[in-house]
């Protein structure tokens, strides 16, 4: 992915003030990290981890 | 009126107006009194509800004298943050996108609290959406701090962390998604509960993400926290979070011996994860020791690093929340301030395998405290690495997070912050107490302990205690 954060907030359809793009993209950056530190291989044998559940009858 | 009554808890001012030695028209009169005397200095609220809340008190009264007392938050004035949605007055999340926004129906724990015979106050000061932050761009201004009003008292539940501890109102609401309970309460000096997911519904409160959001008693005591829960605690089958634990007794602790009490003390949170300012940690260690002098048996304990919780936090709440606002943010984005925009806009960005992600990590961290809380009856550490920081500063970016609040919402189970003591430029310091799920009475047992002991509850905001003391004058 190579367009910058404000193409793809556009794309989205949101239009940002120029003067709060740097504080946006700094939250970007910082999500784009946590979501880094929760990618990788997990053992299915603990699945699932998410899930829906109905209410009781 | 005795004009000390401002300072009363709620448990003290509700035995005064059940034995009838104090009325609720004249409690709710000095309340209004007091916020027209005050908030001009503190802006905490953003409606003050005068006729509405004295018609309430008028009730209160008729029905106390014909012998039907509904319990104690009966005739007790409350405010409530701005997200609480209240029939036919505005509820409007502090921005100018909900200014005209005008509720048919109560909230159900607004419900709950007329109920239980409870006066609604106001509404009170918020960051925009539970979210914002101290902002100078909004129609309202930010509430501030009564311990020095150059300082921030916090947010999100901004406003209902000054006006309890400015003593404008005795008990408030508050919301917690990730720590806008026990911020405010800590850099205000009160009480404050971000109970168990699930135990207060959040049904018709402004939403702000699904999975973490809590609603919450803020006050002067855990005692008066109880109190308010007592009421609060109602399965509600319209929040598909919410449970039905079966009854419990808040208040079944109060005041009692926390000998034999095993308290886990998560020291890497405070003493490696996050750098904590010195008064703090010598505020933690004094209580602490305190606390074992007292019987509690303590054991140092270790989680996930306060980082982890602190990631996946922000990764679920910002995409939950961009959800929530999508469509307005894309229609009338000019109508947010600035910080609600730039917070609420980041959260767009966010992969869907990502947000997954953190909610499968979420399970892992839960089972991994329920481990550790096998051997341990609470959790401690520090509510901030800080004292208040200065007003209007942007807390979410540069440098650590002052808040050591996030893990428990990730973990969903109650969390209590309550104040130990008060910094040498004569700041509230704040201790977290963290406990299993529904063990919310054990967490408010705790923490009314730590009040007693470390004897904190009789200092108040020096512009509150003057204001008294001239009150006293001009009656004299």
């Amino acid at each position: 992915m190579t367009d910058t954060t404000e193409e793809r907030l556009e794309a989205l359809g949101l239009r940002v003030p120029a003067k709060e793009m740097p504080k946006l993209v700094a939250l970007v950056g910082d999500l784009e990290k946590a979501a880094a530190s929760m990618r990788g291989p997990r053992p299915y044998g603990q699945e699932p981890l998410s899930g829906f559940r109905l209410p009781r009858p | 009126m005795d004009t000390e009554l401002h300072f009363h808890s709620i448990a003290a001012l509700s035995r005064l107006i059940r034995t009838r030695q104090l009325s609720p028209v004249e409690l709710t009169r000095a309340c209004i009194a007091r916020v027209k005397a005050l908030d001009g200095q503190l802006d905490s609220f953003i409606l003050l509800l005068e006729a509405a809340a004295l018609a309430e008190a008028q009730q209160a009264e008729a029905e106390i004298a014909a012998g039907k007392w509904r319990g104690p938050l009966h005739g007790i004035p409350i405010g409530l943050k701005d997200i609480y949605n209240t029939a036919g007055i505005a509820t409007t999340g502090h921005s100018a996108l909900f200014r005209d926004h005008v509720p048919q129906e109560d909230a159900t724990s607004v419900r709950l609290l007329r109920e239980a015979g409870a006066v609604m106050l106001g509404k009170l000061a918020t960051w925009e959406f539970a979210i914002g932050g101290s902002s100078f761009d909004l129609p309202w201004p930010p509430a501030r701090n009564p311990w020095d009003t150059a300082l921030d008292p916090s947010g999100s539940s901004s406003g209902s962390g000054a006006a309890v501890a400015a003593g404008l109102v005795p008990g408030a609401m508050g919301s917690d998604t990730g720590g806008s309970i026990r911020g405010p309460a800590a850099w205000c000096g009160i009480a404050g509960l971000k109970p168990t997911y699930g135990l207060i519904s959040r049904r018709g409160i402004l939403p702000l993400s699904f999975s973490l959001d809590h609603a919450g008693p803020m006050c002067w005591t855990a005692e008066d926290c109880a109190l308010m829960m007592q009421a609060l605690a109602q399965h509600d089958p319209l929040d598909p979070g919410s449970t039905d634990p079966g009854p419990i007794d808040f208040s079944a602790g109060i005041g009692g011996s926390i000998a034999g009490l095993r308290i886990g003390v998560v020291r890497h949170f405070f003493e490696t994860d996050v750098a904590c300012e010195p008064e703090v940690l010598a505020a933690t260690e004094a209580t602490l020791q305190a606390l074992q002098a007292e019987g509690a048996v303590l054991r140092t304990v270790s989680l996930a690093p306060f980082g982890e919780y602190n990631a996946l936090c922000s990764l679920v709440s910002r995409s939950e929340s961009y959800a929530i606002h999508e469509n307005f943010l894309r229609e009338s984005p000019e109508l947010y301030g600035e910080y609600g925009r730039v917070r609420l806009m980041g959260g767009a960005l966010v992969r869907a395998a990502d947000y997954i992600n953190a909610q499968r990590q979420r399970a892992r961290l839960v089972a991994e405290a329920a481990a550790v809380m096998r051997d341990v009856d609470v959790l401690v550490f520090p509510t901030s690495r800080q004292t208040a920081g200065k007003l209007g500063e942007d807390s979410m970016i540069g440098g650590p997070q002052p808040f050591f609040n996030r893990a428990f919402n990730v973990l969903g189970g109650p969390a209590l912050a309550v104040c130990n003591g008060f910094s040498s430029a004569g700041l509230p310091i704040s201790l977290q107490i963290g406990g299993r799920p529904f063990e919310d009475a054990l967490v408010l047992k705790l923490g009314d302990a730590v009040e007693r002991i470390m004897a904190t509850r009789g200092r108040r905001p020096a512009m509150a205690v003057e204001a008294v003391a001239a009150e006293q004058g001009a009656a004299a």
